[in-house]
């Protein structure tokens, strides 16, 4: 999900700062038109093959891809849902198919009813307020689920959802249930639970809810807790920070609607009946991990293909160019992360960009779907931020880390929002350029560095690699979790050439529709750069490791001829990577010498023809979690003046005065 | 006003005209020293100085804001660069307004400004409160469309809102040269003032928005020229000092004609002088309304 920057909106971009191209409205036609299925990762675009050696290198591009095809699907759900968008509820009934595919027998299953998060103010959710989270705290407590009825089809069970249900510890809140059963599923068996129930959606909060006639269904469906291959279920509340964590699964859907409302959901359109006053749609997804859609009387419709995938852009009328710039970032952004993370495997990507009264549901990922939106005032601005290419690759990201990957967001919120912001960074850079997020400024911005400020400090507060209850404010989760995490991973990058892209490539790759945790992670790290990379990145991660560079001195002395030059360094913090310092002589010369970091002082001793004047740690700035690049340097010249900031500063000055002075 | 009226008019007020932007300069300055001293200061270990503020995507300068660590001390003392500057500024507004409305020397124009400091201020000051209060009026009543109506909408109610907005703008700077021609304090400004709004407010409205359309633009392509040229060599930041000042010039004429405008008005409406468009000298005091 998206943060803050939403406000900023982060999520969202423009980030885009690119733009645009032919915008095709309407087409609900053609898009229904499109083929269904999904694509294995042979069927897709040539140019993704792999022969796109990807960025670290030809052991991994040659690695045989899991695609949709290969992935083990566990919980899959059939739904048929109708949807009263003035009320906002959802009347829907089904079938979820748990597959047992671990060595223990089942004498129950746990059953997340997310909904329930809204019921009152008492619940686990409600009673965490945002805290420098994005989410308004005056959450309303009208949303619920109510599970009408839970059978199980193979033992012909009666209704299996006790009536007091509630998650185990906390009689408060019913987002995580325990169902027990009447005999247990066996090793290797498939269960059908039929189920039928009614979701009542809150005002708009976080990632779902309604605004108007604007219904944004998600955590809408009581869904199976994600089994794990020792036989126990991964199971928790609704946390306001926290996401989820899922099985993957073939999805079938079908939803109704009244005529004139459009919808975009998960996966693929199979079909789209109008009959009366009703529309009924379709659709089907495989091997994805959960199911959402938005449906509205106020949707535009654009679409584009990209890279063998049909993109479906709905977004509010009047607004075709910021759908334009999404599908352009889209598209952009689809050959960014199929070269660096592995091929999407899905041939269909719906982007919702919500109504301006519902930009609370914005910035949310969900498989082959996802929320964008920005602030109107954005697009007034006469330098627009690129934010909504920010969010719309940020969230693109998101299809890999959390969607194709499916990680443990609750237990590791970093693997996926940290990863998805490091790549973030990287995609908006190469698209747009350093100094994209923000441009028309007289020096580039760049959203890695904006990044690396939020999260100085942050470090002190809680490890990056904790679960979501584990942080104090919403601010500390999403300055730990997405900026330093990202920027960790950025640091891996200078201190180790590139071991951060290479390894998060090969992590990418090797755990496609997996479930990869922390440890997968270090190991794609220690075999792409070596147990010392993967030591330091531990100790970031998982024990709040900093560290700070500061020159401390120079001391030029005659020996002979020649001029002994002595530098002065001092590590503060827990890590120890290497890193560059720049000499800087009396004559202009400018040499490189490297410390490995080992030890928390050293004194660095070059000879020459010249003194030194200066000297500067880290003159790349390719170690962004060094604490302080303000003691990085050392000159014993320093200048007086800064011309160029005088000059900017009085001309902006002088504009305000002439405006506000008679 | 035709050409030839305008720089009959601007002829004998280029004084007081370059007095204003001298003092815009110079408060500019006052303010952007901080900024400087503090970059100077920040950056005094980098070989390259301030510039490592803004390279690598300005990491350094995000880092420092982020911190908070903007050594105040080295801050100018803004409060006090204002009052002086608006003080300052409102004698060289009167003494534009002076040399608009006849032909005189500075050192005169400033000697009438500055008796009329105190209507001067007093109008000034009703008059940003009133601006103030409009404008805060207008951008909640924007802000609270924001959340419901599209981008086009609230772009069209912006621009609607700006022409009352501007009407109030345009009024206070009639009641401010008011405040300068008009021979007594007290309520003299006021009545000439709403004497030339009751009659001339559409059209002098009009011309406040062209005024500002020419200020804005020349702000704004001084600000790219600046952007583009600053972090360059130091002769592209010598061009960019030069545009920079060029802007302001462009800026402090657009103003000096929509005032030029304004004292027309007043002669013709409030004294009912001749409509000419070439200058005429200002009657005796005793022709003025009281």
């Amino acid at each position: 999900m998206s943060r803050r920057p939403r406000r900023a909106r982060s999520e969202r971009g423009a980030s885009g700062w690119g733009q645009l191209t032919a915008v095709v409205i309407g087409g609900a036609a053609s898009w229904g038109a499109v083929a269904l299925g999904e694509l294995s990762v042979g069927a897709l675009d040539p140019a993704l093959s792999p022969a796109d050696a990807g960025p670290q290198g030809d052991d991994v591009a040659e690695q045989a891809l899991v695609g949709v095809d290969d992935a083990r699907t566990v919980a899959s759900y059939s739904l048929e849902a109708s949807l009263d968008p003035h009320a906002h509820v959802i009347t829907a009934h089904g079938s979820m198919v748990l597959t047992n595919f671990t060595s223990q027998p089942l004498d129950h299953v746990y059953l997340h009813l997310y909904m329930n998060a809204f019921e009152h103010d008492r619940t686990v959710f409600r009673r965490r307020s945002g805290q420098g989270m994005r989410g308004d705290d005056g959450v309303s407590v009208d949303g619920f689920v109510d599970v009408e009825s839970l059978t199980w089809r193979e033992a012909r069970s009666g209704e299996l959802l006790p009536e007091h249900a509630h998650t185990p510890g906390d009689p408060e809140d019913r987002t995580d249930v325990r169902v027990a059963l009447p005999r247990a599923i066996a090793p290797g068996e498939r269960a059908t639970f039929d189920v039928r129930f009614r979701t009542q959606l809150p005002p708009i909060v976080l990632r779902a809810g309604y605004a108007g006639s604007f219904n944004m269904v998600a955590q809408w469906f009581p869904k199976l807790a994600k089994l794990e291959e020792d036989g126990h279920f991964a199971h928790f509340p609704y946390e306001r920070f926290g996401e989820f964590y899922s099985d993957y699964g073939d999805y079938d859907v079908t939803i109704q609607v009244p005529e004139g409302f459009e919808v975009g959901a998960t996966g693929a359109l199979v079909s789209d009946d109008r009959s009366g006053d009703r529309r009924t749609l379709r659709f089907s997804a495989r091997a994805i991990g959960d199911f959402a859609f938005a449906a509205w009387d106020g949707f535009a419709e654009a679409t584009r293909d990209a890279h063998g995938v049909a993109i479906r852009c709905l977004f509010p009328r009047g607004q075709e160019g910021a759908a334009a710039i999404q599908l352009d970032a889209a598209a952009a952004g689809l050959a960014f992360y199929n070269r660096e993370l592995g091929p999407y495997p899905y041939t269909h990507l719906t982007i919702v960009h919500p109504p301006p009264d519902a930009q609370e549901a914005g910035g949310m990922e969900y498989p082959t779907l996802f929320t964008t939106g920005e602030p109107p005032f954005v697009g007034l601005l006469p330098l627009r931020p690129r934010t909504l290419e920010l969010v719309t690759l940020h969230e693109l990201g998101h299809q890999w880390f959390y969607g194709i990957l499916g990680s443990n967001e609750n237990q590791h919120p970093f693997l996926d929002e940290g990863l998805t912001s490091y790549v973030t960074e990287r995609a908006l850079t190469e698209i747009y350029g350093e100094g994209g997020l923000l441009p028309g400024l007289p020096f580039a911005v760049s959203l890695a560095e904006l990044e690396r400020a939020a999260q100085l400090g942050a470090h002190s507060r809680a490890p990056v690699a904790a679960r979501v209850s584990d942080f104090p404010t919403g601010g500390d989760y999403t300055r730990l979790v997405y900026s330093r995490a990202a920027t960790i991973m950025r640091s891996l990058d200078g201190a180790y050439d590139g071991a951060g892209r290479r390894a998060v490539a090969r992590f990418a790759r090797a755990h496609r529709f997996g479930h990869p945790g922390p440890e997968d992670l270090l190991r794609a790290v220690r075999e792409v750069a070596g147990e010392d990379a993967e030591k330091q990145l531990r100790t970031a991660l998982f024990e709040r490791g900093s560290v700070d560079f500061v020159v401390t001195a120079i001391d030029n002395s005659r020996d002979g001829e020649r001029v002994r030059r002595d530098v002065t360094l001092e590590r503060r913090g827990a890590l120890e990577l290497p890193v560059v310092v720049a000499l800087h002589g009396q004559g202009g010369r400018v040499e490189r010498v490297s410390w490995d970091g080992k030890g928390s002082s050293t004194t660095l001793t070059t000879y020459g023809d010249e003194p030194l004047v200066a000297a500067v740690i880290d003159p790349e700035r390719a170690l962004p979690l060094d604490e302080s690049r303000a003691n990085d340097a050392f000159n014993l010249a320093p200048r007086a003046l800064a011309p160029r900031t005088l000059l900017l500063a009085a001309f902006a000055s002088t504009l305000v005065v002439h405006a506000v002075l008679p | 006003m035709s050409g030839a009226g305008v720089r009959a008019r601007l002829k004998p007020a280029l004084g007081a005209i370059a007095l204003g932007l001298v003092i815009r300069v110079a408060c500019g300055l006052a303010v952007g020293s901080g900024p400087s001293r503090w970059a100077a200061h920040v950056t005094r270990g980098f070989p390259e100085g301030e510039r490592a503020l803004f390279e690598h995507g300005a990491g350094l300068l995000l880092e420092l804001l982020q911190r908070r660590q903007l050594e105040l001390r080295l801050l100018p003392t803004a409060p006090i660069v204002a009052l002086l500057g608006g003080a300052m500024a409102l004698v060289s507004f009167g003494a534009l307004v002076a040399s608009l409305e006849r032909p005189t020397s500075l050192p005169s124009a400033l000697v009438r400004a500055g008796r009329r400091i105190g209507s001067l201020v007093l109008t000034s000051g009703l008059g940003a409160l009133t601006l103030s209060l409009v404008g805060l009026l207008e951008v909640m009543a924007l802000a609270a469309a924001l959340g419901a109506a599209s981008t086009r909408v609230v772009l069209a109610a912006g621009c609607a809102a700006l022409l009352p907005l501007a009407a109030v703008a345009c009024l206070v700077d009639v009641l401010r040269a008011a405040a300068v021609l008009a021979p007594d304090g007290g309520a003299a400004p006021f009545r000439v003032a709403f004497g030339v709004a009751r009659r001339e407010l559409p059209s002098l409205t009009l011309s406040y928005l062209a005024a500002v359309f020419v200020e804005l633009l020349a702000a704004l392509l001084g600000a790219i020229v600046v952007a583009s040229l600053l972090f360059g060599s130091t002769l592209a930041a010598a061009g960019a000092a030069l545009a920079a000042l060029v802007a302001l010039v462009i800026m402090a004429l657009a103003r000096a004609w929509f005032l030029a405008a304004v004292v027309k008005r007043i002669e013709n409406v409030v004294l009912h002088r001749p409509t000419n468009l070439s200058y005429v000298s200002a009657p005796p005091s005793a022709d003025l309304p009281r």
